[in-house]
This record gives C-alpha cells, sequence and structure tokens, in this order.
C-alpha cells in the first residue's frame, strides 16, 4: 500500500516536473507583465507541430527536432508579444487576455494546416527505458525531464536573482514607470521576457512530447490547462511556487489515476485548483506576495 | 548644462507650458516653483522624457534630447527622483539601490554598494535587506535619492522632494542637498516648500499657470515683495 503511494508520487513528480516548466513560462509572463497569456500553450503546440514537420519532411535528426522546436515557440513568442501585449495598451489587461485568446484559436488553425492530420509521432530524445531504485522505478525520459527542469530552475533563478537585466525585470514588473527613471527600456524588458518564457515553452514541449512520443493539435490546450493550475497552486509570480505547483499537480492525478479511475484524473486537477482558489486564493506562494505588494502599494 | 528653449508642452487640447525658457549651470542648485497646478512637474517630465514637449528645444551637455525615450536621457547622466518616491516595493532597499545603477551596464550585480554612498546615507547600512514598502516616508526619501545619486548623474532632478515629510526630516533633507551642492552635484528641484527652497537655490524660477512669471537668484526672489505677496502667500520678515 505503502509502496504503491510512493510510486505514485515518484510517478507524479516526474510528469509533474512537465507541469512545473509550463507553469514556469506562465508565472514569468504574468509576474512581469499582469496579464494573462492565454495563447502560451498553443504556441508551444505550433512550435513543437513545426519540429515534428522538421522530423517528417527534412531530416530524422532529434538535435534538428529540438532546434526548430525551440526556435519556432521563439518566433511565434515575438508574434504574440508584438501583437497581444506591445499593440495593446497596458491599461487593458481584458484586450490582451482576448486578443491572445484569438491568437490560440489562430495558431491552432496553423496547426491543422501545417499537418492535417489528427495525430502525428513525435521523435523521443533517447530510448525509454525503466531504472530501478529498490522497489521502487522511474521511467528514463521522465527522470532526464525533471532534472532538466531544476536545471532550468536554477539558471532562471541565477539569472533573475543575480545579474542586471533580472533585476530589471523584477523592477519594470514592480512598478513599470519607476523603471524608466532607472534607464530601463520597458519595451526591452518585454521583449527579452517572451524570448525566455519561450525558450523555456519550447523545451517544455519538446520533453513532454518526446516523453508521450506523438503531439495533436489538443496539446495547446493540455498545456494551457496544467501550466495555469500549477502556476495557480504554487503562486502566481513566483518561480518556486511554479515548480511546486507542476508537482503537487503531478502527485495528485498520479494518486487520483491510481486509486481511482483514469477519469478521476483530470477531475481532480481542477477539483485541486477550486479547493486552492477557495482556500488560498494566491497559491502556495502567492498569498505572501499579494500581501507584500498590498503594503506596498499602502506605503510607497 | 541644461538648457530649455521655448518649451511648449500640452496634454491634449490643454497646454500646460507656454514658451519656458529655462538654463541650469554646472554646480548649481536651481529651483522651480509655483503654486498648485502651475506646471512645475511638467517642466521636470518633459525633461526627463516622460512627457515629451510640443515644441521647443531641451539642450544638455551640448546634446539635443527632447523626443529621447527616459531611458535613453537617463544614460546620458540625467536622473530624476520622482515625486512620492516611487520605490520598487517589492524589491529591497539594496536592490533598488542597484536598479539605480542599470544605466551603467555591466552582467553581474554588484555584492557591494559604492563607500562614498553608504557614509552619506547612514540609514542604508541598517535596512539592506528591508523591502522598499516597509520604509517611513522620511526614509523612502532618503533611499530615492541615493537610488538617484548611485549613478553619480551630472544633473539630479528633484521633484517635490519633501513633500509629506516631518519638519525634521525636510531639515535633514536640505543640508543633504546643501552637501550635495558643496561636492558639485548640479541640481534642478521642483518644491513646494518656497522659503527653504528659495534659500539654498542659486537661481529661481516661478511658474503661474504653465508660464514663466519671475526669475532671479534665490535670495532676490525671496526679497522680492511682489513674489512674496503675490505667489509665496506668506509675509517676508
Amino acid at each position: 500500500m505503502i509502496t504503491d503511494f510512493v510510486q505514485n508520487c515518484i510517478d507524479g513528480i516526474m510528469v509533474g516536473s512537465g507541469y512545473s516548466l509550463l507553469a514556469l513560462g506562465f508565472t514569468l509572463v504574468f509576474g512581469v507583465l499582469k496579464r494573462l497569456n492565454l495563447s502560451y500553450g498553443p504556441s508551444i503546440m505550433l512550435g513543437a507541430y513545426v519540429g515534428t514537420w522538421s522530423f517528417l519532411n527534412i531530416a530524422d535528426n532529434i538535435w534538428l527536432v529540438l532546434l526548430t522546436t525551440i526556435c519556432a515557440t521563439v518566433v511565434i513568442g515575438i508574434y504574440v508579444e508584438q501583437l497581444c501585449f506591445r499593440a495593446v495598451s497596458k491599461e487593458t489587461t481584458i484586450a490582451s487576455m482576448v486578443s491572445s485568446f484569438a491568437i490560440w484559436m489562430q495558431l491552432e488553425e496553423i496547426a491543422l494546416h501545417l499537418l492535417p492530420e489528427r495525430t502525428y509521432p513525435f521523435p523521443a530524445f533517447f530510448d525509454s527505458g525503466l531504472l530501478e531504485f529498490g522497489p521502487f522505478t522511474a521511467r528514463s525520459e521522465y527522470l532526464f525531464m525533471f532534472v532538466v527542469m531544476l536545471l532550468l530552475l536554477l539558471i532562471l533563478h541565477a539569472f533573475i536573482y543575480r545579474t542586471r537585466i533580472g533585476l530589471a525585470i523584477r523592477a519594470y514588473s514592480d512598478h513599470p514607470s519607476a523603471s524608466a527613471y532607472m534607464g530601463i527600456d520597458g519595451s526591452s524588458v518585454l521583449f527579452l521576457a517572451f524570448i525566455i518564457v519561450s525558450i523555456i515553452g519550447g523545451i517544455a514541449g519538446f520533453l513532454i512530447l518526446s516523453a508521450d512520443s506523438q503531439i495533436t493539435p489538443f496539446f495547446g490546450l493540455w498545456a494551457t490547462f496544467k501550466g495555469l493550475i500549477a502556476m495557480m497552486l504554487g503562486g502566481i509570480g513566483s518561480l518556486s511556487g511554479a515548480v511546486l505547483g507542476g508537482l503537487i499537480l503531478g502527485v495528485i492525478e498520479a494518486n487520483a489515476f491510481w486509486y481511482g479511475d483514469p477519469v478521476i484524473r483530470d477531475i481532480s486537477s481542477f477539483m485541486l485548483l477550486f479547493t486552492m482558489l477557495i482556500i488560498r486564493p494566491g497559491g502556495i506562494f502567492g498569498h505572501k506576495i499579494e500581501i507584500h505588494q498590498k503594503i506596498a502599494s499602502e506605503r510607497v | 548644462m541644461l538648457e530649455v528653449s521655448q518649451l511648449n508642452v500640452q496634454y491634449g487640447e490643454v497646454r500646460v507650458l507656454e514658451n519656458l525658457n529655462l538654463t541650469v549651470d554646472k554646480g548649481n542648485i536651481v529651483a522651480i516653483t509655483g503654486t498648485n497646478g502651475s506646471g512645475k512637474t511638467s517642466v521636470l517630465n518633459a525633461i526627463a522624457g516622460i512627457h515629451p514637449p510640443s515644441s521647443g528645444s531641451i539642450i544638455f551637455s551640448n546634446e539635443k534630447i527632447h523626443g529621447l525615450p527616459t531611458h535613453q536621457i537617463v544614460g546620458k547622466g540625467l536622473v530624476l527622483v520622482p515625486e512620492g518616491r516611487q520605490l520598487f516595493p517589492t524589491l529591497t532597499v539594496q536592490e533598488n539601490l542597484m536598479a539605480g545603477l542599470h544605466s551603467k551596464g555591466g552582467l553581474l550585480l554588484k555584492n557591494k554598494l559604492p563607500q562614498d554612498l553608504l557614509k552619506r546615507f547612514p540609514i542604508i547600512k541598517n535596512r539592506l535587506n528591508t523591502s522598499g514598502a516597509s520604509l517611513s516616508g522620511g526614509q523612502a526619501q532618503l533611499i530615492a535619492l541615493a537610488r538617484g545619486l548611485i549613478s553619480k548623474p551630472k544633473l539630479l532632478l528633484l521633484d517635490e522632494p519633501t513633500l509629506g515629510l516631518a519638519p525634521i526630516a525636510v531639515k535633514e533633507f536640505f543640508d543633504l542637498i546643501l552637501k550635495l551642492r558643496e561636492e558639485g552635484q548640479t541640481i534642478l528641484m521642483v518644491e513646494q516648500n518656497l522659503k527653504q527652497t528659495l534659500e539654498i537655490a542659486d537661481y529661481g524660477y516661478v511658474l503661474e499657470s504653465g508660464k514663466l512669471v519671475m526669475q532671479g537668484s534665490g535670495n532676490a526672489l525671496l526679497k522680492n515683495s511682489g513674489l512674496v505677496e503675490n505667489y509665496l502667500g506668506f509675509k517676508n520678515t
């Protein structure tokens, strides 16, 4: 019984590392812009479609697929940034969200035109293998995704908290007009944030799809749901929160799947989100941020 | 160092500054005074590139800066300490100060703040890890000034720096401004605290409804009975 539970938690953490990667992108954009980018998941989907297209039409080379997936996601990210966020006034939060939803639909259409069949193969990064740790097991491709996620978290944390540009991003996120007085170019910060987020998204999409070995147009919707739920669980605007939220979501889903039913797996993630929104609306780490910002707006 | 000529600023249909001429010489404290709504802050906003002028020219260190975005103007050594301090609330005091060094370039954040800054602002040392939101008004104003000075700007613009401060904090602040002048810092400040401002200013400009109505040395303006009666609202003793 305990062994099953621990094994479920290991499986959940492995799968959840993919959710964490998606949540990192969502939380970074929301943290900087204070606006929701609904087209983030579909951007990753279309980027991965371009990767698959290169696999089917150019060469059976996994590095080429990785490169084209990341590059295409970055190009789409720039397109989204220019159309939904740069062109739309900062004050009209709803307009940005609605236009990012419109782009979601547009990206799905483009994906269907690029590769019209419902499902396509996505090449595996390396041959799948089952690693044994005593009574427990882990799939090698998921373990690899977990390690990459931790590495990306460390790199992102160092970038945000140890570099001049990282401080500029945080300053812009905190007080956009005051950041201009420091010589920070808000447009460049926004652009850079989208590039970073798109690279993370491209890597996330590649690793998740590589582990699943297939891609469908529904991946955009799936990535949006999982990323948003993980971000909300961990706390909006918190890097550690995004990672923790993704892992918790993975563990809950894995246990719901094992002890309940495959159908319950997705229902459980939404139930978890509702519960969190009622008990702690700001998420695990976000609550602190909320209080902090409330004090901030009152005093400074 | 700074030369503003025939400056006009409009907010939509409303003209807030009309044909303003203003000069700031190196090493001087220049004050812009006037009643509420006279356009004082609009002058600083136009110079700092926050609200570009509709016409006129702004020359800083022999370079045209009108029409440039704020971040580029900061890069040229002209730094604004805005009204209301505008510290970064969730960043620590150290990070707030480091943000002031952004225009200096570099990849990694420095771990140490300049010694001369720590000496001039002893308050910083004990509050390095305090968030910007947790500071009192007086403390926040000092940190905002330190953040403006950290990049060693050629010209420092101060917008209502003593607004909302206790009298003792106001006095400390003006003492600090005088020390900065002694060290050669050029300052253009907008203040409602007219008497104290004109006492320390080398030169002053008085605005009313967006127009320049009086100018002269700080002392001369203080002695001007017309200014005292019509614009400052206190009796010269």
